[in-house]
């Protein structure tokens, strides 16, 4: 690589692995669970 | 006069590095499929496949960008660079059926086409947690498509270097959509937390290496330039020298010849003062440097020969920054002892 692209390629890493650990972490807050909420039925007796 | 292109140009390295791709990608998939079926029985034979195709292919994709790094930082991973592109069209080719059978599982069966359903069955841009995160995947898909299809060399010498490169950054583009694809997609439906422990390791892994990667020739770009400011000049990496043989390069003018040997790397002029034969196509014999023309030696480090003999050439400075070699321009006097740059470690066993 040229010393440009280098810097290029540097400076793309900052930004994509700020980005992405904050993505993967507002991804990881907004999960949704997967059973419903109600909480006067206790699921597990159902199982 | 043409140039031929080969579709490819089969050898026995490239024959072993294939065998084994096909091998791990199609124990992977048996064994994901095969403990799908024990943990999910209720699954059916499409979502396994679907999910087996599509980790397969992240996980390779993983292993690609983690290949580049890993050579900068250390060159015993080298051997791993050398059919990355089969490696490549292999990811695109998982990511390609993974998303094939998506399609038909989810958008094939209703009144629209799959490709219209697709962008217009969900349009919640607006919702983190319900993002219609098939589309990334797409987007992703139709990139590592143009990079595969524009894989082969005949493209490169087409397209010229530069754009070419270009073009195959854009696997971080790819890349960042993969993870957003995963993250908001299956991350956000599935209970067990393997897929995101693995998903934030890889994540990590990667982002650190090339983080890593790119600081290391950062701070060598850096010495270089100071050494440049000085009045170095780049000439060469050192494995482009062979033990006890020289490269020759011209400096404002003279030639000079820069010899590797012991670890070490000196400059002197690629003048013989016998009869001027080129000192640099000679070899050192003994620990001199010995004209290929008539024998005349001479001690690399100083330019002068060994006694009784009083024969001198001129020499010139040299550094080693990473793995570049580095001249100073300025011939010192004829018989003038130079300290030798030291190659480190590393680079010293690499041509022996």
């Amino acid at each position: 690589m040229t010393e440009p692209l280098r810097r290029l390629h540097f400076s793309m890493w900052i930004v994509l692995s700020a980005l992405l650990v904050a993505l993967f972490a507002a991804g990881l807050m907004v999960r949704r669970p997967t059973m419903p909420k109600n909480p006067s039925v206790s699921w597990e007796k159902y199982k | 006069m043409s140039v031929q292109y080969q579709a490819i140009g089969w050898n026995r390295q490239k024959r072993i590095y294939d065998s084994i791709l096909a091998i791990g990608s199609a124990l992977y998939l048996a064994i994901f499929v095969g403990a799908g079926v024990v943990l999910y029985p209720t699954a059916t034979a499409e979502t396994l496949l679907i999910r087996g195709f599509g980790t397969l292919a992240l996980v390779l994709l993983h292993v690609i960008l983690c290949i580049g790094p890993l050579c900068r930082l250390d060159r015993r991973f080298l051997p791993l660079l050398y059919n990355r592109r089969h490696l490549g069209i292999a990811m695109f080719l998982m990511a390609l059926v993974h998303g094939v059978f998506s399609m038909i599982q989810f958008h094939a069966l209703g009144d629209v086409s799959p490709l219209v359903s697709l962008f217009v069955s969900n349009t919640r841009f607006d919702s983190l947690a319900n993002f219609p995160f098939q589309v990334l995947g797409f987007v992703a898909l139709l990139i590592l498509f143009l990079m595969a299809a524009t894989s082969h060399d005949f493209w490169l010498h087409n397209l010229s270097a530069p754009v070419w490169k270009r073009i195959h950054m854009m696997v971080y583009l790819a890349y960042g959509l993969l993870v957003a694809h995963v993250v908001l997609g299956a991350l956000q439906s599935d209970t067990n937390a393997a897929l995101a422990i693995l998903l934030g390791i890889g994540l990590c892994t990667v982002a650190l290496l090339h983080l890593l990667a790119g600081g290391k020739e950062r701070r060598i770009d850096r010495i270089v330039a100071a050494a440049e400011a000085e009045g170095f000049v780049e000439v060469c990496r050192v494995e482009h020298i062979a033990e006890k043989r020289a490269k020759i390069v011209s400096l404002q003018g003279e030639r000079v010849a820069v010899f590797r040997y012991e670890g070490k790397v000196s400059a002197v002029s690629n003048v013989c003062r016998h009869q001027n034969g080129p000192l640099g196509e000679g070899k050192i014999i003994d620990g001199c440097i010995t004209c290929p023309w008539h024998g005349y030696q001479y001690l690399p480090e100083s330019g002068a020969s060994p006694a009784p003999f009083t024969d001198k050439v001129a020499t010139f400075q040299t550094r080693i920054v990473g793995e570049k070699v580095l001249v100073h321009p300025s011939a010192h006097p004829p018989g003038t002892r130079l300290e030798p740059a030291v190659i480190q470690l590393a680079h010293a066993g690499a041509q022996r």
